[in-house]
């Protein structure tokens, strides 16, 4: 089995893992890391299958699936905070309504 | 109660319903992959011939900031919005609260020194990094992500950086990352009659000054949104 | 031998992500998880891609780390989170992230 397709069904485990969680969970934050999960998954696939030796055993890595996964990293990460963001709103509008207004 | 118990957990059933079906999409998937395996797509070679015309040796920023850098535009366009959104979620959040408990946190010692002595560290690791992306690994984002992670230690110890995104020189350095890009996208329509096709002689040092103001954007973006998230407030 | 390196790396990768998505403790989720992006840094570096492991060790496990830190410490239920430099995750942080099941 090559290196590629070992760490591919690295990828796709990683993924349904991830959207299992997602699906089945009922905590928010949890499910925002279990989409993060999801996200390493896919990017985990892009970089398997990238990764290529050549005829003479020298690696030869695709550098244009490296790029997308480098901006997916940052644009990963930024949605995540967003979506923190929007969790810890809601939680403080929930419990301040829960309390009464302020 | 509270908003996590809005949905609630999916039964027994269907959770094993759901695992089975799961399994069943990974079994298709790995076939899938094992039938192609061999089928070798790749933009190696495209990518490799045309890297002596971008002005830069590696090939990852040559393709980020360079072939394709109007994916990378687009990027920072996103982060942009988020920065922004975050912003202004958060100055919600702190308007009503009168008081600032920031301040009279306690912070260890430890913390503190630790934040004096690593911070030169880390800003000369982010200029590195900024400067080694043409030839080695490194690049605007991971320089931005070093800075910003600068700021967030920096913050835990008390010591914030100005965050507030209407303080006007933030905004400049909010938009400057984008702003480069949509210049240069501009400034290479006039000169070459295509967006982002540098001319060969200069690329490299336009590419570098590119990915400075990227830098300097990203650090401040993902600072912000940091600064949003953390409690206490978004300014010190 | 590279392969029983790649095999340690696949199965501390999916261990520690699966034990990170279903451990009761939320503050021990985000520690695991963030331990999980430094192991998903080493695989970037093992296949060939030192960029995206520089990017990976700084912002999946850094950044990240602390947001998702962060977030996790506003949405403790006690009102003097500012005061509680509390971490026991056992004692006080019952509700908002917890409850599940």
């Amino acid at each position: 089995m090559s290196t590629s397709l070992l760490f591919s069904l690295c990828g796709i485990a990683l993924f349904l893992l991830g959207l299992y969680v997602a699906l089945t969970t009922s905590a928010m934050l949890r499910r925002i890391l279990a989409i993060n999960i999801m996200g390493n998954g896919v990017f985990m696939l892009f970089i398997a299958s990238a990764y290529q030796r050549g005829e003479d055993g020298v690696l030869i890595t695709d550098p244009v699936p490296h790029a997308l996964v480098l901006t997916g990293i940052v644009v990963a990460v930024s949605a995540t905070a967003l979506a923190l963001t929007l969790v810890c709103r809601l939680h403080e509008l929930s419990s301040a309504s829960h309390e009464g207004p302020e | 109660m509270n908003a996590t118990d809005a949905n609630s957990a999916v039964p027994p059933l269907g959770r094993s319903l759901l695992a089975i079906a799961l399994v069943g999409i990974g079994l298709v998937l790995g076939w899938a992959l094992w039938h192609q395996a061999n089928a070798q797509a790749s933009l190696t070679a495209t990518v490799m011939t045309e890297l002596p015309n971008s002005g830069v040796t590696n090939p990852v920023t040559a393709v980020l900031l360079n072939f394709r850098a109007f994916d990378t535009m687009l990027e920072l366009a996103v982060l942009l919005l988020v920065a922004v959104t975050a912003g202004m979620l958060g100055e919600r959040r702190t308007a009503p609260a009168g008081e600032r408990p920031a301040e009279t946190v306690s912070v260890s010692p430890l913390l503190l020194s630790l934040t004096r002595d690593l911070t030169p560290v880390m800003i000369l690791v982010s200029a590195y990094l900024l400067w080694v992306g043409a030839k080695e690994p490194g690049g605007a984002f991971q320089a931005g992500a070093v800075l910003a992670s600068a700021g967030v230690l920096a913050h835990f110890s008390g010591r914030s950086w100005r965050s507030d995104h209407r303080d006007t020189s933030i905004r400049m350095l909010l938009v400057l990352g984008t702003g480069a890009f949509l210049i240069s996208a501009l400034a290479m329509l006039g000169v070459t009659g295509t967006y982002f096709d540098y001319p060969v002689a200069w690329a490299g040092i336009w590419i570098l000054a590119i990915e400075t103001a990227a830098t300097l954007s990203i650090a401040v973006m993902l600072y912000v949104t940091f600064c949003a998230v953390m409690p206490g407030g978004d300014r010190p | 031998m590279m392969h029983l390196f790649d095999l340690l790396l696949i199965l501390g990768l999916l261990s520690f992500a699966t034990l990170s998505l279903t451990v009761r403790d939320v503050f021990t989720s985000i520690v695991l998880f963030i331990s999980t992006g430094l192991i998903i840094a080493l695989t970037w570096a093992r296949l060939g891609a030192p960029d995206i492991a520089i990017a990976e060790a700084a912002i999946g496990a850094g950044l990240t780390g602390a947001l998702l830190l962060a977030a996790w410490r506003r949405l403790q239920p006690a009102v003097t989170d500012q005061r509680t430099h509390c971490r026991n995750g056992s004692s006080s942080p019952t509700g908002a992230d917890d409850e599940r099941h």
